[in-house]
């Protein structure tokens, strides 16, 4: 690996904490409606669980024995640690203060949280029953202090912590009465909220807290001196890092102890609790100091995620933005039909997903298809592509499904239908040794009167309908020869019948993807260096690998115009004089998740326009399978290009990156109409077109054919 | 039913394969054929094997490397399978030096045959030749600018090193050197060289052989050099950022030193890592890219071409073309052996009427022999070097053509096919065929009547222009119950003739039963 001067690259956890901080923003943002802001906020709660668990906990291991290492930052992980505490804890204090506003407007709607000793009536009735029948039987407390060994806290789960003064046991020699402590785990199969009987709007009040007030009960003949609820966040094992820290797994492999308990990396307690008790918590749990936050409010905002699902409050979310498709897909018999005479581009979540869907059924469909080779991973429970595949193998098609089992959290699922799959005759191969497939791509052989075709649908998001309404991704269908060439190499590379080999025009990763792009960025530079002009524009969620870095400093330097727009990570730092002035970084955050990679190079005025699946990470671009498509096609290509001048073009959901590694919103005024929102544009473009298209079969009249015409 | 169908539209929609056992691994194309004939690669699979290895060191295949044939076969069968290509008329498996020169060839070629059903079968270096210049044709024939001048057409393998020079796309000569890429590796592994003695090792080894290739091919008259296989694609990959490998492309010749010498630097294990390459590509770069270099900088260019023309594709369009050898072709072989005949300073212009007389006749006796245009070719070139031994010495020439023609580089033609040729010249005067010569009697039955019935009509013509001056001219033939009449116009004294034919006329009436006579036209009646 190339190395950076150390100040040249922003640290990758302090980028993330930003761009984290950016989501809390749009939390912030009062031009939103109030459940979205809390979804907002929400998600800024799992995110920092998924941090804390893969990323500080990585680096808690390698600051305990290995502490000497530094990060292309030349932060030592120790030094990374106790910047990241300083970070979190004005975050988590930013969280509440929001978590605070957001609570009284949404009071002011209806939506009403109460203290336990706020019921009455039948209020108090109704909690006071669900504790008793619902709660208190499954709930089991523990006292700590007299079990031979440390019981292991479930990661992640709530609990209830209380000092206990028992007048039975005596008392100490300085005379103070026995303590001890006890915890009362609130187990995962008891919902957070409980929702209370009300006249109007809707009441709950949370479980914690409703157990603590009860928290007596538990332990009768002694007195609770000290209550407080806390929630214990664990190092994710190793496999589970996998897929967030492959580039701290190799250090730490040679590190990491056989034990199966993994260690404390945080510890949220809420406001009140008392310094004894979290002292005695710390203790007990061997929580470093810099692993301990107070939650100014409820612990655990990713919970609140729930609440944003409520029905009958749709005044407090966005307006449905329904996924329009395009006119001429709809006309059409078959998507073959409409490829075999133009390559598709869909924009989705504007537009529908529903035609790859299409086009994949038909596939398995038709008779002239002979065989069908897809990539799947993180695909939706019961998807539809994976019925169509095994459907096509039915027919007696050749079906070939390389298959991810490593996507986190879904491996169990995966296998389940896997074999299904399996049972139906498709040939699937689970993925290549140590590396992750990430590729998309979808080929059907097609038997044609002028020979075999094959017609491929090349994609930045996965397979999967439900996020495709959430997550902003290109696809592309088209049947253009060598597309079809390189797409069946690719898989004959994976599927392990041949060796890798040069592609004709896409280019994969881990074997050539990053000479490919750093060689894109290179004939920019020379390009400026001759004397002509060059530019380069894309769009990712991470920019964090040193030698592409690099390769863009040395662009800058040779004048190379170059916008990005980094959804996450971004260790770039742009605009400083001498290194990057040339570079501007921007960040869209907002309504939909930014997904597509999207990158264009100006290539002397014959622009080269790509869509990948890797971001120009360590992770996508050394130790993945991942696919670059170009798209030479002119309407398609113009199209990503619009699509990249928009999102620059943004100020509404837009943030850009100073030199010093702080980001600005750039859009001042909140709400404004000043502002340009490209996810309206994109919206609007995609209705404008099928409104104009349902607008013209109006004004035409058709007539109905004749008997001849319809033979 | 449809009459009209064109002759390609089956080939259209079933896609076709070959396969090629080389030195360094198995390769496959997948392709199909359009309207027009041209064939478009619909797939190309490559697994790396070290057949190459194994015969060059310990001249058998050992058995783990059989099982890895085995494996990529299979895997390739299932890919063809997924076409529905299973009928053996739609693959063409074939195999070069490594297995050629394996002493287990047989059971090797059996086993791939009962494990995967594939019939694999072994090319030697004039087929392989042969289909790379049908390869070189068709590609080189869509780019004026490389087909100026003459034009040498080479490629490293890992066991041997083709080389074919063209003239405005026709054949001038071939040519098959025994240096390989992987002989070269195999050598310094076996003199065990120092890194540091490498180099000047494969220099010299190298040189050698560009000295035998000068001798034949005269360097002043090399406009452009095209350099086949992986290899100087690779080259082209690092060297042109939008190198399309199906596209001829220019490497300046001080660009690919320049890389070559970064290649030589490293060891195989670095090429593998740097390059993100296969070990049996790794193996073979710098010693190919070496000689390339060396031979450019012999033929005085300023770059060398690389290409994609390749032996698998010289197969797939013999696969698709209707007849076998077609005009063209013949015409390529011809040309091939007048350069031969030019080479020894025959008689051209007898070596052209004999030849030209022998047509006739051959065409005459069409009834009689049955043969097809693939003999009336062995006839034509035979007729063209018959008196090639002359070079040597006049006394027994008919024996001095025969090994002259054997170890001619004929262009398209087998070694079989060549000896047949070598034998009609020996038997074109003096003895007829006897059990006793050795290279007849080795022949199969068919073959050895071939011989006999094209040796008994170039016998004929021969004797037909034994003035050596081109009189008899526009020929008759006819049969008159056991007499084959020649019947000859503008001539009045044909004694000469007439003397000529009882000496050689013996085989032809051996063989057909008939007398030949040559009369004045008008002298007989029929």
């Amino acid at each position: 690996m190339s190395t950076l001067p150390k100040t040249d690259y922003i640290n990758r956890e302090l980028s993330w904490l930003e761009f984290n901080d950016r989501v809390l923003q749009c939390a912030q943002d009062a031009s939103l409606p109030v459940l979205e802001r809390l979804k907002f906020l929400a998600i800024t709660g799992s995110n920092l669980d998924e941090f804390f668990m893969v990323r500080v906990g990585g680096l808690q291991i390698l600051s305990k024995k290995n502490d000497y290492k530094k990060d292309p930052a030349g932060m030592r992980p120790s030094e990374q640690l106790a910047a990241i505490h300083r970070r979190t804890t004005v975050m988590v204090a930013d969280q509440y203060r929001c978590f605070s506003e957001l609570e009284r407007l949404l009071t002011a709607s209806g939506v009403h949280r109460l203290l336990p000793h706020e019921l009455a009536g039948e209020q108090s009735r109704h909690a006071d029953y669900v504790f008793d029948n619902e709660i208190a039987p499954v709930l089991s407390p523990m006292a700590l202090s007299n079990l031979p060994q440390n019981p292991l806290l479930v990661n992640r789960m709530l609990y209830v912590a209380v000092h206990l003064n028992s007048p039975a046991a005596g008392a100490t020699r300085k005379g103070h009465p026995a303590r001890r402590l006890a915890i009362i785990p609130i187990g995962k199969s008891l919902g957070r909220f409980i929702t209370l009987p009300s006249d109007g709007g809707y009441h709950f009040v949370l479980i914690e807290d409703l157990i603590a007030s009860f928290a007596s009960r538990f332990f009768p003949g002694e007195t609770i001196s000290d209550i407080a609820r806390f929630r214990v966040t664990r190092n994710a094992d190793v496999s589970l890092r996998e897929d967030g820290a492959e580039d701290l797994v190799a250090e730490m492999e040679s590190v990491i102890d056989a034990r199966k308990r993994s260690d404390c990396v945080r510890l949220e307690l809420d406001g009140n609790a008392s310094q004894g008790m979290q002292s005695a918590l710390s203790a007990f749990l061997d929580a470093p100091g810099n692993a301990v936050y107070r939650a100014n409010g409820p612990l655990d905002v990713s919970a609140f995620m729930r609440l944003t699902e409520l029905s009958g409050y749709d005044n407090l979310k966005y307006k449905p933005w329904p996924a329009r498709t395009p006119p001429y897909l709809k006309s059409a018999p078959l998507m073959f039909d409409i490829i075999a005479k133009r390559d598709v581009l869909l924009f989705h979540p504007y537009e529908s997903f529903d035609p790859v869907l299409r086009f994949v059924q038909e596939a398995a469909r038709d008779p002239q298809v002979v065989a069908i080779k897809q990539t799947l991973y993180r695909t939706s429970k019961k998807s539809p592509m994976v019925a169509a595949l095994a459907e096509a193998a039915a027919a007696g098609k050749y079906v070939t499904a390389i298959v991810e089992l490593k996507a986190r959290f879904d491996e169990e699922r995966n296998i389940e239908w896997a074999t299904e799959l399996e049972d139906a005759g498709v040939q699937v191969i689970y993925g290549v040794k140590g590396l992750k497939t990430h590729a998309k791509v979808f080929i059907a052989i097609r038997r044609e009167p002028n020979g075999l075709r094959r017609y491929m649908h090349f994609g930045t998001g996965n397979y999967n309908e439900i996020t495709a309404t959430i997550y902003s991704d290109a696809s592309y269908l088209t049947c253009n020869e060598d597309l079809g060439a390189d797409a069946s190499a690719f898989f004959n590379s994976i599927t392990g019948n041949t060796q890798a080999q040069k592609y004709r025009k896409i280019e994969a990763a881990p074997l050539g993807l990053k000479e490919r792009v750093i060689s894109l960025i290179e004939a920019e530079t020379e390009r400026c260096l001759q004397g002509q002009r060059g530019s380069i524009q894309a769009k990712m969620n991470s920019l964090t690998h040193p030698d592409i870095i690099k390769a863009l400093y040395a662009a800058s330097q040779a004048g190379v115009k170059i916008s990005l727009n980094v959804r996450g990570i971004c260790c770039l730092r742009p605009g400083d004089k001498g290194l990057s002035e040339t570079i501007v970084v921007h960040s869209i955050v907002g309504r939909f998740l930014e997904h597509a990679r999207i990158w264009r190079f100006e290539n002397g005025g014959k622009d080269k326009v790509f869509i990948c699946t890797a971001d120009w990470m360590q992770r996508n671009l050394d130790k993945r399978i991942e696919l670059l498509t170009p798209v030479d096609d002119r309407d398609s290509r113009a199209r990503l290009m619009r699509i990249l001048d928009l999102c620059f073009k943004d100020t509404a959901n837009s943030w850009r990156l100073r030199a010093d590694g702080t980001w600005e919103k750039l859009s001042n005024n909140t709400g404004s109409r000043k502002d340009f929102n490209c996810h309206a544009a994109f919206y609007d473009e995609v209705c404008e077109k099928s409104d104009r298209a349902k607008r013209m079969k109006r004004t035409m009249f058709e007539t109905h054919k004749s008997v001849k015409q319809r033979k | 039913m449809k009459k009209n169908t064109p002759v390609h539209a089956v080939a259209t929609s079933n896609p076709i394969a070959v396969v090629d056992i080389g030195t360094t691994s198995i390769r496959m194309t997948v392709a199909q054929v359009d309207p027009s004939g041209i064939s478009h690669p619909l797939e190309f699979l490559q697994q790396g094997v070290s057949l190459g290895k194994d015969t060059f060191t310990k001249g058998n295949i050992e058995k783990g490397t059989i099982e890895e044939c085995v494996r990529t076969l299979k895997n390739f069968r299932r890919v063809l399978e997924e076409y529905g290509i299973t009928q053996d008329d739609r693959i063409r498996a074939v195999a070069t030096t490594a297995v050629r020169e394996a002493g287990n060839r047989d059971a090797f070629i059996d086993r791939m045959y009962i494990a995967t059903g594939i019939r694999v079968e072994i090319l030697d270096d004039r087929d392989v030749t042969r289909l790379t210049y049908l390869s070189a044709r068709s590609l080189l024939s869509r780019d004026a600018s490389l087909s100026r001048g003459q034009v040498v057409v080479c490629e490293m393998g890992g066991g041997s090193t083709e080389m074919l020079l063209l003239a405005k796309g026709n054949i001038v000569a071939t040519h098959s050197f025994k240096l390989g890429a992987l002989r070269l590796r195999e050598m310094l592994e076996k003199f065990n060289a120092p890194v540091s003695r490498q180099r000047t090792l494969m220099v010299s080894e190298i040189k050698r052989t560009i000295t035998q290739i000068l001798h034949s091919i005269p360097a002043s008259t090399i406009r452009n050099m095209t350099a086949l296989g992986g290899d100087v694609r690779f080259a082209a990959h690092r060297l042109i950022p939008d190198y399309n490998p199906l596209l001829p492309a220019r490497l300046p010749l001080g660009a690919l030193e320049n890389f070559t010498e970064e290649v030589m630097t490293l060891s195989v294990n670095d090429c593998v890592r740097k390059y993100k390459m296969s070990f049996p590509d790794a193996e073979t770069l710098a010693p190919s890219l070496l000689f390339y270099c060396m031979l450019g900088r012999a033929f005085s260019l300023k770059s060398v071409i690389a290409s994609d023309i390749s032996m698998r594709h010289g197969i797939l369009i013999e696969m698709t073309r209707s007849e076998p050898p077609g005009d063209d072709f013949a015409r390529q072989v011809i040309r091939s052996a007048w350069e031969i005949a030019r080479k020894y300073k025959c008689d051209e212009a007898h070596a052209r009427h004999v030849t030209s007389l022998a047509g006739e006749l051959f065409s005459s006796l069409a009834e009689e022999h049955q043969c097809g245009p693939w003999h009336k070719l062995l006839l034509t070139v035979a007729g063209i070097l018959h008196d090639i031994g002359i070079f040597i010495n006049p006394r027994s020439h008919h024996k001095h053509s025969m090994y002259l023609v054997q170890n001619s580089e004929l262009f398209g033609l087998s070694r079989r096919d060549i000896l047949l040729v070598a034998l009609i010249t020996r038997y074109h005067r003096r003895a007829t065929p006897k059990a006793l010569h050795q290279e007849y009697a080795g022949l199969d039955r068919e073959a050895r009547l071939a011989v006999a019935k094209l040796a008994a009509i170039l016998r004929v013509a021969d004797a037909l222009d034994r003035s050596h001056s081109q009189r008899i001219a526009g020929i008759l033939c006819a049969r008159d119950k056991d007499r084959f009449v020649i019947a000859v116009p503008h001539v009045d004294d044909l004694a000469l003739e007439q003397v000529a034919l009882q000496n050689k006329g013996d085989m032809f009436e051996e063989v057909y039963g008939m007398t030949p006579v040559v009369e004045k036209k008008g002298a007989s009646q029929f």
